[in-house]
C-alpha cells in the first residue's frame, strides 16, 4: 500500500489572486506597536532599543529592573534575565511579584561565564521581548555593537546592568533615596532617577 | 490497519537493571520529569507505588525500594537493540518511546503466513529476558492495549477489537496525549471508549473540535489518522553534512535539533504536520542507518521539543553502541515519513499570547541545550520566612510544582489538580519580614560585622532579647556606617524538632549608611541576606 502510486504533491497550489494581494500590501505598524509602555517617569520602551542602568548597590537598580520587567510581562510577552558567573545577588521571587512581574513568564540564566555571555545574549534577544543582563567585566566593543544591531534587527529590548561599551537609547542612573521606618516599617520614598537620552536634556526624576 | 506492537513492561526499570545500576530483584521506584514517579517496577506495584505518585508518598509505601532517576537517554540507547532484532521481522517498524513500538502487519503476514506466525517470530526476536508483550489487533491503540493485556502474546480479530475496545475507558487516551481530554469526558459521564464511539462523529467534531475528532476515531478502532497512502514528495526532508565526520553525539545533535527545527516550520508553511519521521545517517564508511520514529503532536513548540529528543536519542544509541558504526557520521537526514494536515492550535482570546510563548519557548530550549538543562530557571514562589527561602528555582520546561508552594496544608494543594498552580490561599509564615521584599537576595549571604554599641557583636538570647542595641554595621563592599535605624528581631527556631538540623537565628532590617538590608544572626555571627535595592 505504501509507494504503489507515484509520490504527488500533498501541497496545495496556492490562490495566485491571493499571493498576488499579498505581495503587494505592505505590512502596518502602528505606532503603539513599537514601544511598551511603561509606569513612571520612563513612560515607554522602545523595541529594538539598547538601555543601561547604572548605579551604586542599595540605589534601586534592582527594583528599576523589576519595573520594567514587569511593564513587558503585563503585555503579556516574555521576559529573561542573564546572570553573570561570580555575582552573589539574585532575584528574589517575591520582590518580583511585588512589583507586578508575572514569573510564568520569567526566565533566569544562572552562572553565564563572560565568555558565553555574548552569546546567551544574543540567543535571548532572538525569542525573548526583554532581557536584562548583567555586564561582565571584560565585554569587547565588537560584541556589544553586535548585539545592538542583534536588537533592533529583532526587535527586542536590551538591558545592561553596568555602563555599556556602545551607544544606548537610554541610560538610566538610579541614585538612591533615603530608607526610614514609618510606624515600625520599611519604606522608602522620593528614589533618585536620571534620564539621560532620547535627545533630551538629562533630568532628575524622583520614582516611588 | 491490522497492527502489531511490541510493549517491553517497565522499560525503565528493565534498563537499569541490565546496567547493572539497580539490583535484579526487589523494588525500584524510577523518578521522572518534576518529582513524580515515573515508572515502578512489579514488586513495588504490589506495595501500592504508582505512576505520578511523589517521593515521599512512594517512599512511604515501600521504605525498602531502590528510588532513582530516570535516565531516558539509557533508556533509548539500549531500545535500539530491540529495535535492531525485530528488523529480521519488519523493515516497517516505528518507536513511538523506548519500550513501545509497532509496525503494520499486512506485508508481513503474506510472508510469514500468518498473524501468528508473525507474533511468535517478533517475540522471539526480542527475547524472553526482557519479556516482551506482544499484541496484534485492529489500529494502533486497541493493539497497544492488546499488548498490555498479552501473556505473552494476544491476538484480536477486527470483530473482538471493536468488543475489547469498547470496554476499555477512557483514560486509555491518555497514551495519544488526550489525557486532559479524557478527564473531561469522565466528568461528563463517558466512561468507556464505547460510550464515546456510540455518539455521532459529527457531534463529538462540533462540541469537541480536533481533540473529539482524534479520540473518537480512536475509540472506534481506527488510527489517528487515516493512513496516508503516498509517500511525502522527497523535497520535504531535510539533511546536514558533518564536516569534519561527527564521532561523538554531542557534535550531530546539535544538527539533529536545528534539522528539526527547520523540517518541522518548513512543514507548518505548507500547512502540514509530521506524525512519523525516519532519522537517517551515513557514515564516512558507507554503512547506512535508518530508524523511524513515531511522536505524537501538541503545539508547534511541543512537537518540535518532541522530535529534538527522539533525534538525539537515536544519535546516541548509534554512536555509543558496542556494534555501532565504524567510523564518524557524515550526514544526517530526517524524512517526514507520514504528513498529517496540521490541525492548527486555538490561540488564546487576548493578544499573542501563544506565539510569544512559542518564540521565547524555542530560544530557552535551544540555550538549554547549549547550557544545560538547569542552567535556564523560572523562580518559582514559595513559603519560607527568608528572601533565599521564598525563591525556588526551576528548570525551565519542567513541571512546576504548585505557585504557594505550602508545607501544612500542601497535600490539599497539590492534589487537586483545579487548585494547582493557582491556588491563592498564602499561609503565614510565622517570623516572615513583611512586605517589601528586599530586591537582591545574596546567595550565599555575605558575611558581616554587626556590633553594639560596647562594640560587641550583636547576640539575641533564648528569648529573642539583646541587652543593647545596634550600633555599626559593616560588610565588605556594601556598607561600613552606624546603623541609622533598624527592626526587628525575627527570631527564627528552625526545625525545631531535628536535633542535627536545629538553627536558631535572627534577621534584622536595618538602614546603615544609606542602604537598607536584611540581616541575619546565627550563633553570633551577622550575614547580610539580602540588599533592599
Amino acid at each position: 500500500m505504501e509507494a504503489a502510486e507515484p509520490a504527488c504533491d500533498p501541497v496545495p497550489v496556492p490562490v495566485p489572486a491571493l499571493t498576488l494581494v499579498g505581495h503587494r500590501v505592505r505590512p502596518v505598524t502602528l505606532a503603539t506597536e513599537q514601544v511598551i509602555p511603561v509606569p513612571g517617569p520612563l513612560e515607554r520602551l522602545r523595541r529594538g532599543s539598547v538601555v543601561s542602568i547604572e548605579g551604586a548597590p542599595g540605589s534601586g537598580v534592582t527594583s528599576l529592573t523589576l519595573s520594567l520587567l514587569a511593564a513587558v510581562t503585563s503585555t503579556r510577552e516574555w521576559v529573561a534575565a542573564v546572570e553573570a558567573e561570580g555575582s552573589h545577588g539574585t532575584l528574589s521571587a517575591a520582590a518580583a511579584v511585588e512589583a507586578g512581574v508575572a514569573l510564568d513568564r520569567l526566565a533566569v540564566v544562572r552562572g553565564v561565564s563572560t565568555q558565553r555571555w555574548a552569546n546567551v545574549v544574543a540567543a535571548l534577544l532572538e525569542g525573548v521581548t526583554l532581557t536584562v543582563a548583567d555586564l561582565p567585566l571584560g565585554v569587547k566593543p565588537a560584541d556589544a555593537r553586535r548585539l545592538t544591531t542583534r536588537a533592533r534587527e529583532r526587535g527586542a529590548i536590551l538591558v545592561v546592568l553596568g555602563s555599556w561599551p556602545d551607544r544606548v537609547a537610554v541610560r538610566l542612573r538610579a541614585e538612591g533615596g533615603p530608607w526610614r521606618f514609618v510606624g515600625g516599617r520599611l519604606a522608602t520614598w522620593s528614589r533618585a532617577v536620571e534620564i539621560e537620552g532620547r535627545g533630551r536634556p538629562v533630568r532628575r526624576v524622583a520614582v516611588a | 490497519m491490522r497492527t502489531l506492537c511490541v510493549w517491553c513492561p517497565d522499560w525503565p526499570v528493565t534498563t537499569l537493571r541490565l546496567a547493572g545500576r539497580v539490583p535484579a530483584e526487589g523494588p525500584v521506584v524510577v523518578m521522572g520529569e518534576g518529582g513524580q514517579v515515573h515508572t515502578a517496577s512489579a514488586e513495588a506495584r504490589a506495595e501500592g507505588v504508582r505512576r505520578g505518585f511523589r517521593k515521599r508518598d512512594a517512599q512511604a509505601r515501600c521504605p525498602q525500594a531502590v528510588v532513582i532517576d530516570a535516565d531516558p537517554a539509557a533508556e533509548a540507547r539500549a531500545f535500539e537493540e530491540v529495535a535492531r532484532a525485530l528488523e529480521a521481522v519488519t523493515a516497517r517498524l516505528a518507536i513511538h518511546r523506548p519500550g513501545l513500538l509497532s509496525f503494520p502487519t499486512l506485508g508481513q503476514v503474506r510472508y510469514f503466513g500468518s498473524e501468528i506466525d508473525v507474533a511468535q517470530r517478533a517475540w522471539e526476536a526480542v527475547g524472553s529476558p526482557l519479556d516482551p508483550r506482544v499484541g496484534v489487533a485492529g489500529g494502533g491503540l486497541a493493539a497497544f492495549l492488546v499488548a498490555r493485556r498479552a501473556t505473552p502474546v494476544l491476538i484480536l480479530d477486527d470483530d473482538e477489537t471493536a468488543r475489547f475496545l469498547a470496554s476499555r475507558p477512557v483514560t486509555v487516551l491518555h497514551e495519544h496525549g488526550l489525557g486532559e481530554f479524557a478527564g473531561l469526558l469522565r466528568r461528563l459521564g463517558l466512561r468507556t471508549l464505547g460510550d464515546l464511539a456510540a455518539l455521532p462523529e459529527g457531534s463529538v467534531v462540533a462540541r469537541f473540535g480536533s481533540d473529539g475528532a482524534r479520540a473518537h476515531r480512536l475509540a472506534r478502532g481506527l488510527d489517528e489518522d487515516p493512513p496516508a497512502l503516498t509517500a511525502p514528495p522527497p523535497e520535504l526532508a531535510e539533511a546536514g553534512e558533518f564536516d569534519p565526520p561527527a564521532l561523538q553525539a554531542e557534535e550531530a545533535v546539535l544538527v539533529g535539533r536545528s534539522l528539526a527545527e527547520r523540517l518541522l516550520s518548513r512543514l507548518a508553511r505548507h500547512g502540514l504536520a509530521a506524525s512519523r519521521v525516519t532519522v537517517e545517517a551515513e557514515t564516512e564508511y558507507g554503512e547506512r542507518l535508518v530508524r523511524t520514529w513515531r511522536f505524537g503532536g501538541g503545539t508547534a513548540g511541543e512537537a518540535e521539543r518532541a522530535l529534538a529528543q527522539r533525534v538525539r536519542w537515536q544519535l546516541d544509541a548509534w554512536l555509543s553502541a558496542v556494534d555501532g558504526p565504524r567510523s564518524g557520521l557524515t550526514l544526517l537526514r530526517l524524512v517526514p515519513e507520514e504528513v498529517v494536515p496540521a490541525r492548527g492550535h486555538q490561540l488564546d482570546f487576548w493578544g499573542a499570547d501563544g506565539r510569544a510563548t512559542e518564540r521565547a519557548t524555542r530560544a530557552l530550549i535551544r540555550l538549554q541545550g547549549l547550557l544545560g538543562h538547569a542552567a535556564v530557571v523560572q523562580p518559582v514562589l514559595r513559603g519560607g520566612r527568608t528572601p533565599a527561602e521564598q525563591t525556588g528555582w526551576a528548570p525551565f520546561g519542567d513541571h512546576l510544582p504548585p505557585r504557594s508552594w505550602v508545607l501544612c496544608n500542601g497535600d490539599r494543594a497539590t492534589k487537586n489538580p483545579r487548585t494547582r498552580g493557582q491556588s491563592q490561599e498564602q499561609p503565614s509564615w510565622p517570623g516572615a519580614v513583611p512586605a517589601p521584599s528586599p530586591a537582591l537576595v545574596y546567595d550565599p549571604a555575605l558575611p558581616a560585622t554587626f556590633v553594639d554599641a560596647s562594640g560587641e557583636p550583636v547576640r539575641i538570647s533564648g528569648r529573642g532579647e539583646m541587652p543593647l542595641p545596634p550600633a555599626r554595621l559593616r560588610c565588605a563592599g556594601l556598607v561600613d556606617a552606624p546603623v541609622e535605624g533598624w527592626a526587628g528581631p525575627w527570631p527564627h527556631d528552625v526545625r525545631f524538632w531535628d536535633r542535627q538540623a536545629r538553627r536558631r537565628r535572627a534577621l534584622f532590617q536595618v538602614v546603615a549608611g544609606g542602604v537598607a538590608c536584611l540581616v541575619s544572626v546565627e550563633a553570633g555571627q551577622a550575614t547580610v541576606e539580602a540588599l533592599y535595592d
